[in-house]
Parts: structure tokens; sequence; C-alpha cells
């Protein structure tokens, strides 16, 4: 469980966020949306312990993530940011630093580690590709590697940063089967999406943030559509609509159009 | 493509023994090669009797044993200090100048020649001072002014012209050191002795541990600093850590060799093309390619034009330049690391 309790996000001397009141719970699957710029990503980061909070505190199992040190975090939440380097190395050492945080002064992997790796390489299909350079692989494969790198650092927790942007439709529908199959596994999930039919039909709960960084409201998905919330955030018009196999997706049009 | 894989997977340990024969080679020839040709047997004999005045043992025991062995340690050294600082700063071009050593050295040295120029024998420990120095001053003003990769080397420029200024200005005032200054810029191994490597071992042998210890670490950080530091590494320390490992590696070499240019530079780089993106690699294999160039380019300047001899330093910059764009053409189309 993370706890955000009267939490202000930003950097030295610029508040992001105000008052943040926001609790994950165990094994949910929980979406950050908002339009740009609005402070999803420090959120984030905040609750990753990577930014001190500018007042109020974050609460991992009860503990003062302040006062955690930084291989505790390591061991509890696994971040994956947008941006990264793209390191002239292989995919199985790639997902190998994953389990960094277990590592004995010598920085040699255990049966175990490797045990770990080659799971977290399994269960996100990045096997067959383990001996290829990372730089040779395509964005939608790099994505699922370095997911594969924060699974394989087996912590209960993930958090990730708009995993799915950047990528072709089918690289961003895998990757967020792959978000609900963890999910099912028993993790918590936070991740930042911009896109809202994705969060709206895969989540447990969104948090929905409005552009001066405020949190609207976070609550199951059909209940934040019902609200009317989103219309107002995004300036859009959403739509619920009923697919051929039954299940429910969301579509957004301009305000203004017809 | 998939040949190269196979390679980085399999063939690093097989070509870092390669190495480590290539550098034993030239060990050898480095003893017995130069204006004299010594005869193992002869040297040995003469050892064995305990002839202290024989000719060739003298050579052997004052003159080719500390120049090999100070080969060694400053191509050992400055090439661990540009493989640990490209690392670290995430960056192709960076050697151990970019942190100042070799202005901080430079100019502690033409201190030292300018106002004790009856005390020589400060000389290597005021080159290190200074290359320490100078790489602290450097470090200290990137973090005050924010600490991140590029302020680093910003404040490594600004820092660096004005240390350079002030050695411009001891020049012209004291012209009379030029001569003296001229062979330390130049970076030569004529003249190393044994009581100045004595000075320099504990630091590079340090160096060198915490280089091959800090490797994993090394590898973490090139992921990225947000990555790394997710995964639970204390980068603002380690850093420090690594840029401290570099200043003490390089300011020891150019503390008994001069300031030698290059190795810092293009060893890591042919380390990577030759075993891979592993650090822990990559500092082994800098640390015997570096002493292997080092040794080759003395041994070079000692027989191609002998009687006379050129430094070291002049005829790495040639002949590694050369080397160095052969390599690149031998992988055109790999990019280097950057």
């Amino acid at each position: 469980m993370i706890e955000c309790i009267g939490l202000d996000t930003g950097y030295a001397g610029t508040a992001v966020s105000r008052q943040i009141d926001l609790t994950v719970r165990d094994g949910e699957l929980l979406s950050l949306i908002g339009p740009n710029g609005c402070g999803k990503t420090t959120l984030l980061r905040t609750m990753a312990g990577l930014l001190p909070p500018q007042a109020g505190t974050v609460r991992a199992e009860s503990r003062d993530l302040c006062a955690m040190t930084e291989r505790e975090l390591a061991r509890f939440r696994a971040y994956l940011p947008q941006l990264r380097e793209t390191p002239d190395i292989t995919v199985g050492a790639l997902v190998g630093h994953g389990r960094f945080p277990y590592l004995g002064f010598s920085r040699q992997m255990t049966a175990h580690d490797r045990e770990q790796v080659d799971r977290a390489m399994e269960i996100t299909g990045v096997s067959a590709w383990r001996h290829k350079k990372l730089r040779q692989l395509s964005g939608g494969q790099r994505q699922r590697v370095y997911l594969a790198m924060t699974v394989a650092q087996d912590t209960p927790v993930l958090l990730w940063d708009e995993p799915a942007t950047y990528l072709d439709v089918g690289s961003r529908l895998a990757v967020m089967e792959l978000a609900r199959k963890l999910n099912h596994s028993g993790k918590t999930v936070v991740m930042t999406l911009h896109d809202l039919s994705d969060a709206l039909t895969l989540s447990d709960r969104v948090c929905l943030m409005d552009g001066t960084g405020q949190v609207v409201m976070t609550a199951p998905p059909e209940e934040v559509f019902r609200s009317g919330a989103l219309d107002r955030v995004f300036a859009v018009r959403a739509e619920q609509v009923r697919l051929a196999s039954g299940g429910l997706s969301y579509v957004f049009t301009p305000e203004s159009g017809t | 493509m998939e040949r190269r894989i196979k390679q980085d997977d399999r063939n690093t340990p097989v070509r870092l023994a390669g190495l480590a024969v290539v550098l034993l080679v030239l060990v050898a020839l480095s003893l017995l090669l130069g204006s004299t040709r010594l005869s193992p047997v002869q040297v040995v004999r003469a050892a064995l009797a305990r002839d202290w005045e024989d000719t060739g043992l003298r050579i052997f025991l004052y003159v080719r044993l500390p120049r090999t062995l100070g080969g060694i340690l400053c191509g050992c050294g400055l090439a661990v200090a540009g493989a640990v600082l490209q690392v670290v700063l995430n960056n192709s071009l960076a050697g151990p100048n970019i942190i100042g050593v070799n202005a901080g050295a430079g100019f502690a040295s033409l201190v030292v020649m300018a106002l004790f120029p009856r005390s020589m024998n400060l000389l290597p420990a005021a080159a290190f001072a200074g290359a320490l120095a100078c790489s602290l001053l450097i470090y200290g003003v990137a973090r005050w002014t924010g600490a991140s990769r590029m302020t680093l080397i910003l404040a490594g420029v600004a820092v660096t012209s004005v240390v350079n200024a002030a050695s411009a200005c001891l020049r012209y005032l004291f012209p009379d050191i030029l001569a003296a200054y001229n062979s330390f810029s130049v970076g030569t191994l004529n003249g190393v002795t044994m009581g100045k490597l004595w000075a320099a071992l504990p630091y590079l042998a340090a160096g060198l541990a915490a280089a091959l210890l800090l490797s994993g670490e090394m590898n973490v950080l090139l992921l990225g600093e947000e990555m790394a530091r997710s995964l639970g590494l204390k980068v603002e320390r380690c850093r420090l850590l690594l840029i401290l490992t570099a200043a003490v590696l390089a300011g020891a070499s150019v503390s008994f060799a001069g300031l030698i240019g290059f190795v810092g530079l293009l060893v890591p780089h042919a380390a990577r093309i030759l075993l891979g993106a592993d650090n822990r690699m990559v500092v082994a294999g800098s640390a015997l390619l570096g002493s292997a160039s080092v040794l080759l380019c003395d041994l070079l300047g000692r027989v191609m034009f002998a009687p006379y001899e050129l430094p070291v330093g002049v005829v790495l910059s040639l002949v590694g330049g050369v080397c160095f764009v052969a390599l690149l053409f031998h992988r055109r189309g790999g990019k280097l690391h950057d």
C-alpha cells in the first residue's frame, strides 16, 4: 500500500501539485491521467521516492519513504522512467540489471537471481532476444525489455511512467496486456497513461488530475466517466461504446464538434 | 552482427588473455631493446654473480626496469582513468584532461620549476597534487552549479582555461623554465626512477582496485541517472567516487611520466571495440591495452631513430591516432560508445 498524505510535489521552490491525498491499494492497477504537464510524472517520481516531497509524506507499508534506504526502496518498487538511455548491451544483460538491488559486495548474480531474470523474460516474452543487442530491437521491443527489467527487480509495486507512449498500436496493446497480466499475478501497478481509453478499460481505478496539478477524483473508470469530469478537464466529449465482443470502450470527440 | 554478438558472449576472456600475452612480450622487449641491446642470459648471470659493476646489469636495473615499469603503470593508470570518466560523464570524448588533470599537473609543475628550480624532486608530488586539486575544484564548481554531467564538462572547460592561462603567465614571466617544461608537457619515460614509481604506486594500485570494484556500478550508471537511482544506486556518491578514482589514477601517472595525452581518450574505446560494453571487461582491458600501447610506443621511440630518442608522448599520438582510425574502419557501421 502506498499512501500520499497532504502531499505537495515539485522541485525546490516550485510546487507542481498541492495537497494530494491518494492511497494506492495492494494489488490494484491504478492509472494516473491528466493533460500534458499536469504533474503526473512528478507525482509518480515522488511516489517512487526519487523526488523528495515538498510537503506532506508518502508512506509505503506504513513507513515513510524518506526513511527508507535506496536499497530498501529498490526492493519495494520498480520505477521505469519515460526517457532512457539505450546502452550498447544485450537484452539479457539489461534485464539482469534488475537484480542490482539484491547483489552482494562482489556484484555476482546467484542462481536465484538468474532464475528471477529468466522468469521476468518469460513473463514479458523477451526470452527469444536474450542474446540480441538492445540497439538491434525496435522501439516496442525495447520497451518490453525495459519492462522485463522492472519485473526482474521482483518488487510488489511497479511504477511505470508512460509505458505506451510513442509505441505503435500493436506494441501499445501488448504493454497494456502485460500490465494486466502482472497485476493479476499479484503486483500493484501504477502508471501514467496518455491514452484515456486504455486507462479506462484497463484500470481498477483512475486518478484524474487537472491542468493545475490538482487531483480531481480517484475512482473506478465507470464512475469517473459518469461524473463528466473527463469532459471538463480535457475539453472533449467522452462517449462509452459497447463493442461487438460485448466489452466496453471509450471514444473522445472535440467538445465543439457535432 | 551475429558474429559480433557471439564474440561478446564467449570470446571476451580469451581476448583479455591475448592482451595479457601481448603485454608480456612487450615487457620483455622493452627490458632488452634500446640504445644498448641487452642479452637476458648475461643479465641473469651478472645478477646471480652479484656483479653490481656489470654494465648490462646496471642498465637493466637503473634504466630499463624503471622505464618499463613506468610505461606499464602510467599506461594502465591513464587508460583506466579515461574508461571511468567516459562512463561517469557518458561522453565518448571524455579523458583525464576533461577533469583538469593535465592543466592542474602542468600548472603545479611550472610553479615548482619557476619558484624552486633547485628542488626538482618536488615535481612528481606537485604534479600529483595539482592534478587532484584541479579535479576537485572542477567537481566542486559543477556540484555548486547543478552537478549534472553537462555542468561538470562545462566547469572543466572553464576551470581548465583559467589554469592554463595562469600556466602561460608563468611561462612568460620565467622563460628559462621552458626547456624543462617542454619535456614534461610532451610526456616522456626518459628519466623515470624507481623512487618516483614507488611514490606513485600506492595511488595507482588503490585507483585500479576501486575502478574494478566499481565496474558493476559503472554498468548501472550507463542506464541513465534516473534508472540507476531507481535500481538503488547512490548516484551522487558513486559519481564522486569514480571521479576521485580517475583523478588519483591520472594524477599519479602524470606525476612521473608528464602530460601523456591520447591514452586516456582512445584506449578505452579500443577496449570497448575489442571486448564489448561490459565495464568489468573494459576496465581490465583498458589497463592491459593502455600499458601495452605506452610500452610499444616508448619502444618505437627508442629504436626508430636510434641513437636519438623520441618521447613516448609524441609516438603515442602518431601511432595511436593511425591505429585508431584503422580500428574505426574495421568496425565500419558499428557505433562508438556515446
